[in-house]
Protein backbone atom coordinates (compact mmCIF):
# COMPACT_ATOMS: atom_id res chain seq x y z
CA UNK A 1 0.00 0.00 0.00
CA UNK A 2 1.37 3.81 -0.88
CA UNK A 3 0.62 6.44 1.36
CA UNK A 4 0.89 9.84 -0.31
CA UNK A 5 3.40 11.50 1.67
CA UNK A 6 6.93 13.73 1.33
CA UNK A 7 10.26 12.16 2.45
CA UNK A 8 12.60 13.65 4.62
CA UNK A 9 15.09 14.29 1.02
CA UNK A 10 11.99 16.14 -0.40
CA UNK A 11 11.63 18.25 2.25
CA UNK A 12 15.40 18.89 2.69
CA UNK A 13 15.25 19.93 -1.03
CA UNK A 14 12.53 22.40 -0.67
CA UNK A 15 13.88 24.16 2.48
CA UNK A 16 17.38 23.96 0.89
CA UNK A 17 15.56 25.79 -2.41
CA UNK A 18 13.57 28.27 -0.13
CA UNK A 19 17.07 29.44 1.85
CA UNK A 20 18.51 30.07 -1.58
CA UNK A 21 15.81 32.57 -2.30
CA UNK A 22 15.99 34.13 0.77
CA UNK A 23 19.60 34.70 0.26
CA UNK A 24 19.14 35.55 -3.05
CA UNK A 25 16.21 38.11 -2.27
CA UNK A 26 17.50 39.98 1.16
CA UNK A 27 20.60 41.97 -0.73
CA UNK A 28 17.92 43.45 -2.58
CA UNK A 29 15.63 44.91 0.41
CA UNK A 30 17.97 47.76 0.85
CA UNK A 31 18.00 48.56 -2.71
CA UNK A 32 13.90 48.57 -2.02
CA UNK A 33 14.10 50.71 0.53
CA UNK A 34 16.27 53.21 -1.57
CA UNK A 35 13.50 53.04 -4.19
CA UNK A 36 10.68 53.98 -1.86
CA UNK A 37 12.87 56.73 -0.48
CA UNK A 38 13.24 57.90 -4.10
CA UNK A 39 9.50 57.83 -4.99
CA UNK A 40 8.82 59.49 -2.35
CA UNK A 41 11.57 62.50 -2.61
CA UNK A 42 10.02 62.30 -6.41
CA UNK A 43 6.15 62.24 -5.28
CA UNK A 44 7.45 65.75 -2.99
CA UNK A 45 8.76 67.23 -5.88
CA UNK A 46 5.42 66.69 -7.84
CA UNK A 47 3.83 68.46 -5.19
CA UNK A 48 5.39 71.00 -5.05
CA UNK A 49 5.02 71.37 -8.97
CA UNK A 50 1.45 71.23 -8.55
CA UNK A 51 1.31 74.10 -5.12
CA UNK A 52 3.31 76.41 -7.76
CA UNK A 53 1.11 75.89 -10.65
CA UNK A 54 -1.90 76.20 -7.41
CA UNK A 55 -0.34 79.51 -7.41
CA UNK A 56 0.30 80.05 -10.78
CA UNK A 57 -3.76 80.20 -11.36
CA UNK A 58 -4.29 82.59 -8.41
CA UNK A 59 -2.03 85.06 -9.20
CA UNK A 60 -1.23 84.40 -12.65
CA UNK A 61 2.24 84.25 -12.38
CA UNK A 62 4.75 81.98 -10.48
CA UNK A 63 5.70 83.36 -7.15
CA UNK A 64 9.16 85.33 -6.91
CA UNK A 65 12.50 83.18 -6.46
CA UNK A 66 13.00 85.32 -4.07
CA UNK A 67 11.64 88.86 -3.13
CA UNK A 68 13.49 92.05 -2.09
CA UNK A 69 13.03 95.80 -1.50
CA UNK A 70 16.82 96.49 -3.42
CA UNK A 71 16.93 97.18 -7.11
CA UNK A 72 18.90 94.74 -9.00
CA UNK A 73 19.91 97.16 -11.79
CA UNK A 74 23.88 98.07 -10.50
CA UNK A 75 26.61 95.77 -11.28
CA UNK A 76 26.93 95.19 -7.18
CA UNK A 77 23.55 94.92 -6.44
CA UNK A 78 23.92 91.86 -4.56
CA UNK A 79 27.31 92.43 -3.18
CA UNK A 80 26.84 96.35 -1.61
CA UNK A 81 26.96 95.78 1.66
CA UNK A 82 24.09 96.23 4.15
CA UNK A 83 23.67 94.92 8.02
CA UNK A 84 20.65 92.66 8.75
CA UNK A 85 18.11 91.01 7.13
CA UNK A 86 15.74 94.23 7.92
CA UNK A 87 18.78 96.99 6.60
CA UNK A 88 18.81 94.81 3.37
CA UNK A 89 15.03 94.89 2.84
CA UNK A 90 14.88 90.24 2.64
CA UNK A 91 11.45 89.68 1.66
CA UNK A 92 10.13 85.90 1.09
CA UNK A 93 11.04 83.39 -0.61
CA UNK A 94 8.83 80.79 -3.35
CA UNK A 95 9.31 78.44 -0.57
CA UNK A 96 7.12 80.36 2.37
CA UNK A 97 4.98 81.79 -0.93
CA UNK A 98 3.54 78.22 -2.00
CA UNK A 99 2.66 77.18 1.64
CA UNK A 100 -1.28 77.71 1.73
CA UNK A 101 -0.79 75.56 -1.74
CA UNK A 102 0.25 72.77 0.16
CA UNK A 103 -1.90 72.49 2.55
CA UNK A 104 0.33 74.52 4.97
CA UNK A 105 -1.87 77.29 5.83
CA UNK A 106 -1.29 77.23 9.67
CA UNK A 107 2.40 77.49 8.69
CA UNK A 108 1.74 80.21 6.27
CA UNK A 109 0.29 82.21 9.21
CA UNK A 110 2.81 82.10 11.14
CA UNK A 111 4.60 84.21 9.24
CA UNK A 112 4.53 88.15 9.51
CA UNK A 113 5.06 89.78 5.67
CA UNK A 114 4.79 93.37 7.03
CA UNK A 115 8.47 91.82 8.74
CA UNK A 116 11.59 91.11 6.68
CA UNK A 117 12.66 87.41 5.96
CA UNK A 118 15.99 86.05 7.85
CA UNK A 119 18.64 84.28 5.31
CA UNK A 120 21.35 82.29 6.46
CA UNK A 121 21.58 82.03 10.14
CA UNK A 122 24.26 84.69 10.55
CA UNK A 123 22.06 87.34 8.43
CA UNK A 124 19.02 87.74 10.94
CA UNK A 125 15.75 89.22 10.99
CA UNK A 126 15.63 89.58 14.84
CA UNK A 127 11.87 89.72 14.60
CA UNK A 128 9.18 87.24 14.80
CA UNK A 129 9.79 85.23 11.22
CA UNK A 130 13.30 83.88 12.66
CA UNK A 131 11.71 80.97 14.49
CA UNK A 132 9.05 79.60 12.45
CA UNK A 133 11.92 79.73 9.55
CA UNK A 134 13.86 77.32 11.68
CA UNK A 135 10.92 74.71 12.71
CA UNK A 136 11.42 71.47 10.35
CA UNK A 137 9.33 71.18 7.39
CA UNK A 138 9.30 67.80 5.68
CA UNK A 139 7.77 68.40 2.46
CA UNK A 140 10.98 70.31 1.16
CA UNK A 141 13.03 67.12 2.32
CA UNK A 142 14.12 64.55 0.23
CA UNK A 143 14.45 60.90 2.70
CA UNK A 144 16.97 59.77 1.09
CA UNK A 145 19.07 62.44 2.56
CA UNK A 146 20.39 61.41 6.07
CA UNK A 147 20.50 65.14 7.07
CA UNK A 148 16.90 64.72 6.03
CA UNK A 149 14.84 65.14 9.89
CA UNK A 150 18.40 66.69 11.73
CA UNK A 151 17.39 70.45 10.82
CA UNK A 152 15.49 73.00 8.41
CA UNK A 153 17.19 72.09 5.43
CA UNK A 154 15.75 72.35 2.15
CA UNK A 155 16.47 69.47 -0.53
CA UNK A 156 14.71 71.25 -3.56
CA UNK A 157 16.06 74.70 -5.14
CA UNK A 158 13.94 76.61 -7.56
CA UNK A 159 16.06 76.72 -10.84
CA UNK A 160 17.05 80.31 -11.41
CA UNK A 161 18.90 80.04 -14.77
CA UNK A 162 21.60 78.49 -16.23
CA UNK A 163 25.21 78.47 -18.04
CA UNK A 164 28.84 79.24 -17.78
CA UNK A 165 29.06 82.65 -17.37
CA UNK A 166 27.01 84.58 -15.02
CA UNK A 167 24.53 86.73 -16.39
CA UNK A 168 25.10 90.34 -16.34
CA UNK A 169 23.31 93.17 -14.58
CA UNK A 170 20.81 94.26 -14.17
CA UNK A 171 19.60 90.46 -12.91
CA UNK A 172 22.62 88.69 -12.55
CA UNK A 173 25.43 89.24 -10.07
CA UNK A 174 28.16 87.15 -8.14
CA UNK A 175 29.68 87.41 -4.98
CA UNK A 176 33.08 85.27 -3.60
CA UNK A 177 35.14 85.47 -6.69
CA UNK A 178 32.11 84.17 -8.99
CA UNK A 179 31.13 81.12 -6.34
CA UNK A 180 27.84 82.41 -5.17
CA UNK A 181 25.75 83.42 -8.31
CA UNK A 182 22.57 85.13 -9.00
CA UNK A 183 21.38 84.13 -12.46
CA UNK A 184 17.71 85.78 -13.78
CA UNK A 185 17.85 83.59 -17.19
CA UNK A 186 15.41 80.91 -15.62
CA UNK A 187 11.76 80.52 -14.15
CA UNK A 188 12.22 81.49 -10.62
CA UNK A 189 15.06 84.38 -9.39
CA UNK A 190 15.37 87.60 -7.41
CA UNK A 191 11.91 89.39 -7.81
CA UNK A 192 11.12 87.21 -10.57
CA UNK A 193 6.96 87.27 -11.86
CA UNK A 194 7.41 84.60 -14.72
CA UNK A 195 4.01 83.28 -15.94
CA UNK A 196 4.06 80.74 -18.92
CA UNK A 197 4.41 82.71 -21.92
CA UNK A 198 7.72 83.64 -20.66
CA UNK A 199 8.68 80.28 -21.17
CA UNK A 200 8.93 80.75 -24.89
CA UNK A 201 11.32 77.35 -24.95
CA UNK A 202 8.00 75.26 -23.91
CA UNK A 203 7.29 74.76 -20.24
CA UNK A 204 7.98 70.79 -20.87
CA UNK A 205 11.29 71.77 -21.90
CA UNK A 206 12.57 74.07 -19.25
CA UNK A 207 13.52 73.28 -15.45
CA UNK A 208 11.51 74.75 -12.57
CA UNK A 209 12.86 73.12 -9.71
CA UNK A 210 16.07 70.41 -8.82
CA UNK A 211 16.97 68.60 -5.92
CA UNK A 212 19.89 69.33 -4.09
CA UNK A 213 21.88 67.97 -1.40
CA UNK A 214 24.38 70.96 -0.99
CA UNK A 215 22.47 73.31 1.11
CA UNK A 216 24.46 74.07 4.37
CA UNK A 217 24.03 72.07 7.10
CA UNK A 218 24.47 73.27 10.66
CA UNK A 219 26.97 70.72 11.64
CA UNK A 220 29.44 71.55 8.57
CA UNK A 221 30.86 74.74 9.95
CA UNK A 222 32.28 75.21 12.91
CA UNK A 223 30.31 78.42 13.80
CA UNK A 224 27.18 76.68 12.69
CA UNK A 225 25.91 78.86 9.75
CA UNK A 226 23.28 77.52 7.69
CA UNK A 227 20.30 77.98 5.39
CA UNK A 228 16.94 76.74 5.83
CA UNK A 229 13.74 76.00 3.61
CA UNK A 230 12.80 79.45 4.45
CA UNK A 231 15.69 81.46 3.76
CA UNK A 232 15.75 84.59 2.10
CA UNK A 233 18.31 85.41 -0.22
CA UNK A 234 21.30 87.91 0.91
CA UNK A 235 23.27 90.95 -0.72
CA UNK A 236 26.25 91.62 0.99
CA UNK A 237 29.76 91.36 0.68
CA UNK A 238 29.42 87.07 0.39
CA UNK A 239 25.68 87.50 -0.79
CA UNK A 240 24.07 84.88 -2.33
CA UNK A 241 20.68 83.05 -2.88
CA UNK A 242 19.44 80.62 -0.15
CA UNK A 243 16.55 78.67 -1.65
CA UNK A 244 17.94 79.03 -5.76
CA UNK A 245 20.55 77.40 -7.71
CA UNK A 246 21.71 77.45 -11.10
CA UNK A 247 22.47 74.88 -13.75
CA UNK A 248 26.17 75.64 -13.96
CA UNK A 249 28.49 72.76 -13.00
CA UNK A 250 27.50 69.14 -13.70
CA UNK A 251 24.78 67.30 -11.60
CA UNK A 252 26.32 65.55 -8.46
CA UNK A 253 30.00 66.63 -9.45
CA UNK A 254 30.73 68.40 -6.43
CA UNK A 255 31.84 65.77 -3.20
CA UNK A 256 31.54 68.28 -0.65
CA UNK A 257 28.92 67.20 2.26
CA UNK A 258 27.17 69.59 3.86
CA UNK A 259 26.88 67.72 7.37
CA UNK A 260 30.77 68.20 7.01
CA UNK A 261 32.50 70.76 5.10
CA UNK A 262 31.36 73.99 4.10
CA UNK A 263 29.01 74.54 0.74
CA UNK A 264 27.84 78.12 0.72
CA UNK A 265 30.29 78.10 -2.12
CA UNK A 266 29.17 75.48 -4.23
CA UNK A 267 25.42 75.36 -3.32
CA UNK A 268 24.38 78.10 -5.93
CA UNK A 269 25.98 76.83 -8.21
CA UNK A 270 24.61 72.78 -9.17
CA UNK A 271 21.86 70.51 -8.74
CA UNK A 272 22.39 67.26 -6.99
CA UNK A 273 20.94 63.98 -4.85
CA UNK A 274 21.91 61.05 -2.73
CA UNK A 275 19.79 59.01 -5.58
CA UNK A 276 22.69 56.82 -7.45
CA UNK A 277 23.25 58.49 -11.08
CA UNK A 278 21.57 61.85 -10.79
CA UNK A 279 18.78 63.59 -9.59
CA UNK A 280 15.20 64.45 -10.04
CA UNK A 281 14.24 68.30 -12.03
CA UNK A 282 10.17 69.10 -12.19
CA UNK A 283 10.02 70.52 -15.36
CA UNK A 284 7.95 73.93 -15.61
CA UNK A 285 4.76 72.26 -16.76
CA UNK A 286 4.68 70.30 -13.72
CA UNK A 287 6.26 66.66 -14.61
CA UNK A 288 9.39 65.57 -12.68
CA UNK A 289 12.19 63.33 -14.21
CA UNK A 290 15.62 62.23 -13.02
CA UNK A 291 18.17 63.78 -15.06
CA UNK A 292 21.79 61.41 -15.66
CA UNK A 293 24.72 63.10 -13.84
CA UNK A 294 26.34 62.53 -17.27
CA UNK A 295 24.22 64.56 -19.46
CA UNK A 296 25.65 66.81 -21.68
CA UNK A 297 26.75 69.91 -20.30
CA UNK A 298 25.73 72.28 -22.56
CA UNK A 299 22.67 70.00 -23.01
CA UNK A 300 21.87 70.54 -19.09
CA UNK A 301 22.58 74.14 -18.80
CA UNK A 302 19.81 75.18 -21.63
CA UNK A 303 17.50 73.15 -20.27
CA UNK A 304 17.54 75.52 -17.16
CA UNK A 305 16.79 78.81 -19.25
CA UNK A 306 13.42 79.44 -20.29
CA UNK A 307 14.01 81.63 -23.52
CA UNK A 308 17.24 81.32 -24.85
CA UNK A 309 15.66 80.44 -28.19
CA UNK A 310 17.32 76.87 -28.48
CA UNK A 311 16.58 73.66 -29.46
CA UNK A 312 17.40 71.22 -26.20
CA UNK A 313 20.81 70.65 -26.96
CA UNK A 314 21.41 74.20 -28.09
CA UNK A 315 22.64 74.94 -31.75
CA UNK A 316 25.07 72.85 -33.05
CA UNK B 1 5.48 26.75 -21.43
CA UNK B 2 3.97 28.30 -18.16
CA UNK B 3 7.37 27.49 -16.70
CA UNK B 4 8.89 29.95 -18.86
CA UNK B 5 6.84 32.77 -18.74
CA UNK B 6 6.84 32.41 -15.15
CA UNK B 7 10.81 32.75 -15.40
CA UNK B 8 10.59 35.34 -17.64
CA UNK B 9 8.45 37.34 -15.27
CA UNK B 10 10.86 36.55 -12.40
CA UNK B 11 13.38 37.82 -13.95
CA UNK B 12 11.48 40.83 -15.11
CA UNK B 13 10.53 41.27 -11.04
CA UNK B 14 14.48 40.71 -10.30
CA UNK B 15 15.83 43.32 -12.79
CA UNK B 16 13.22 46.18 -11.68
CA UNK B 17 14.53 45.52 -8.13
CA UNK B 18 18.40 45.16 -8.39
CA UNK B 19 18.05 47.46 -11.49
CA UNK B 20 19.78 46.98 -14.75
CA UNK B 21 20.56 50.66 -15.53
CA UNK B 22 24.38 50.93 -16.87
CA UNK B 23 27.47 52.61 -16.36
CA UNK B 24 28.29 56.12 -18.31
CA UNK B 25 29.51 55.62 -21.75
CA UNK B 26 31.29 58.48 -21.93
CA UNK B 27 35.56 57.73 -21.31
CA UNK B 28 36.46 60.31 -18.56
CA UNK B 29 39.46 60.81 -17.94
CA UNK B 30 41.66 61.64 -14.16
CA UNK B 31 43.73 65.17 -14.41
CA UNK B 32 45.47 66.16 -11.50
CA UNK B 33 48.25 68.77 -10.91
CA UNK B 34 49.33 72.34 -9.18
CA UNK B 35 47.53 75.18 -9.20
CA UNK B 36 49.69 78.73 -8.11
CA UNK B 37 48.26 82.56 -8.37
CA UNK B 38 51.96 84.57 -9.31
CA UNK B 39 53.83 81.01 -8.89
CA UNK B 40 52.47 81.21 -5.26
CA UNK B 41 50.26 77.28 -4.33
CA UNK B 42 46.49 78.47 -4.44
CA UNK B 43 45.96 77.97 -0.55
CA UNK B 44 41.91 76.70 -1.22
CA UNK B 45 39.67 76.88 -4.56
CA UNK B 46 38.03 75.00 -7.69
CA UNK B 47 38.96 74.31 -10.69
CA UNK B 48 35.81 73.61 -13.16
CA UNK B 49 35.94 71.83 -16.52
CA UNK B 50 33.32 73.16 -18.91
CA UNK B 51 33.28 71.22 -22.79
CA UNK B 52 33.49 74.20 -24.60
CA UNK B 53 30.64 73.66 -27.51
CA UNK B 54 31.69 76.41 -29.59
CA UNK B 55 34.69 74.33 -30.30
CA UNK B 56 32.42 71.51 -30.99
CA UNK B 57 33.10 69.26 -27.87
CA UNK B 58 30.36 67.83 -25.84
CA UNK B 59 29.74 66.13 -22.67
CA UNK B 60 29.87 66.30 -18.61
CA UNK B 61 31.61 68.67 -16.88
CA UNK B 62 33.72 68.41 -14.04
CA UNK B 63 35.29 69.98 -10.94
CA UNK B 64 38.55 69.32 -8.89
CA UNK B 65 38.89 71.26 -5.76
CA UNK B 66 42.20 73.12 -5.26
CA UNK B 67 43.63 72.27 -1.89
CA UNK B 68 47.07 73.81 -0.85
CA UNK B 69 48.19 74.28 -4.69
CA UNK B 70 46.86 70.72 -5.84
CA UNK B 71 44.27 69.75 -7.35
CA UNK B 72 42.84 66.20 -8.50
CA UNK B 73 39.23 65.52 -10.74
CA UNK B 74 37.14 63.48 -8.34
CA UNK B 75 37.48 59.51 -9.22
CA UNK B 76 35.34 58.19 -11.95
CA UNK B 77 34.33 62.06 -12.74
CA UNK B 78 37.10 63.16 -14.59
CA UNK B 79 37.07 65.08 -17.80
CA UNK B 80 35.67 64.21 -21.24
CA UNK B 81 39.09 65.32 -23.17
CA UNK B 82 38.99 67.68 -26.27
CA UNK B 83 38.74 72.09 -25.80
CA UNK B 84 37.31 73.00 -22.44
CA UNK B 85 36.54 75.95 -21.49
CA UNK B 86 39.01 76.02 -17.56
CA UNK B 87 37.68 78.34 -14.88
CA UNK B 88 39.79 78.53 -11.58
CA UNK B 89 38.59 80.44 -8.06
CA UNK B 90 41.37 81.21 -5.65
CA UNK B 91 41.12 81.79 -1.88
CA UNK B 92 43.16 82.76 0.92
CA UNK B 93 42.17 79.73 3.14
CA UNK B 94 41.95 82.11 5.99
CA UNK B 95 37.96 81.87 7.28
CA UNK B 96 36.76 85.19 6.95
CA UNK B 97 32.69 85.73 8.38
CA UNK B 98 31.00 82.80 6.46
CA UNK B 99 33.67 82.72 3.87
CA UNK B 100 35.23 79.26 4.93
CA UNK B 101 37.82 79.25 2.29
CA UNK B 102 38.94 83.03 2.92
CA UNK B 103 38.74 85.99 0.89
CA UNK B 104 38.82 85.74 -3.10
CA UNK B 105 42.45 86.16 -4.46
CA UNK B 106 41.36 86.93 -8.14
CA UNK B 107 38.05 87.41 -9.50
CA UNK B 108 37.68 84.24 -11.44
CA UNK B 109 40.36 83.37 -14.01
CA UNK B 110 38.93 82.04 -17.27
CA UNK B 111 41.03 79.95 -19.92
CA UNK B 112 40.83 77.56 -22.90
CA UNK B 113 42.79 74.85 -23.28
CA UNK B 114 42.65 71.44 -25.23
CA UNK B 115 43.52 68.92 -23.15
CA UNK B 116 44.32 65.25 -24.35
CA UNK B 117 41.85 62.20 -24.36
CA UNK B 118 43.74 60.31 -22.02
CA UNK B 119 44.73 60.35 -17.98
CA UNK B 120 47.58 63.11 -17.04
CA UNK B 121 48.50 66.23 -15.61
CA UNK B 122 48.01 69.63 -16.20
CA UNK B 123 49.67 72.80 -14.25
CA UNK B 124 47.67 76.30 -13.93
CA UNK B 125 49.51 79.54 -13.21
CA UNK B 126 47.20 82.53 -12.95
CA UNK B 127 48.62 85.28 -13.64
CA UNK B 128 48.44 88.76 -11.35
CA UNK B 129 46.04 90.47 -11.47
CA UNK B 130 43.51 88.35 -13.24
CA UNK B 131 40.90 90.52 -12.52
CA UNK B 132 38.93 90.95 -15.87
CA UNK B 133 36.44 88.58 -16.12
CA UNK B 134 35.46 87.60 -19.49
CA UNK B 135 31.69 86.07 -19.99
CA UNK B 136 32.12 83.58 -22.66
CA UNK B 137 28.76 84.78 -23.99
CA UNK B 138 31.04 87.61 -25.88
CA UNK B 139 29.73 90.42 -23.34
CA UNK B 140 32.28 93.20 -22.10
CA UNK B 141 32.79 92.30 -17.80
CA UNK B 142 30.74 94.52 -15.97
Amino acid sequence: MSRRAFTLIELLVVIAIIAILIALLLPAVQQAREAARRTQCKNNLKQLGLALHNYMDTHRVFPPGSSGTRSPTTTNWCSASSGNATAMGLGAPWTVMILPFLDETPRYNTFDFNLKFMSSTNVLCGCANDTPSRVINTKFQCPSDPASGTAAINNYFGVQGGGTAVPAAPGGCSTSADARVFYNNGGLFYNSSTSPRDFTDGMSNVFLIGETKYAQHPSGRPDGFHITWASSAKYDGSGTPCTLAAARLQINSSTLDPLKTNTFDVQTQLFGSRHTGGCHFLLADGSVQFVSENINLATYQTMAIRDDGLPTGGAL
Amino acid sequence: MKVGVKYRLGLLMLCATLGCGGESLVPRYSLEGKASYNGKPIPRGMVVFSPDSSKGNNGPGAIAIIKDGQYSTEAGKGIVGGFHEVRISGYDGVPAGDLADGKPLFNGYVTTIDFPKKSGTHDFDVPLNSNSRTPSNGLAPP
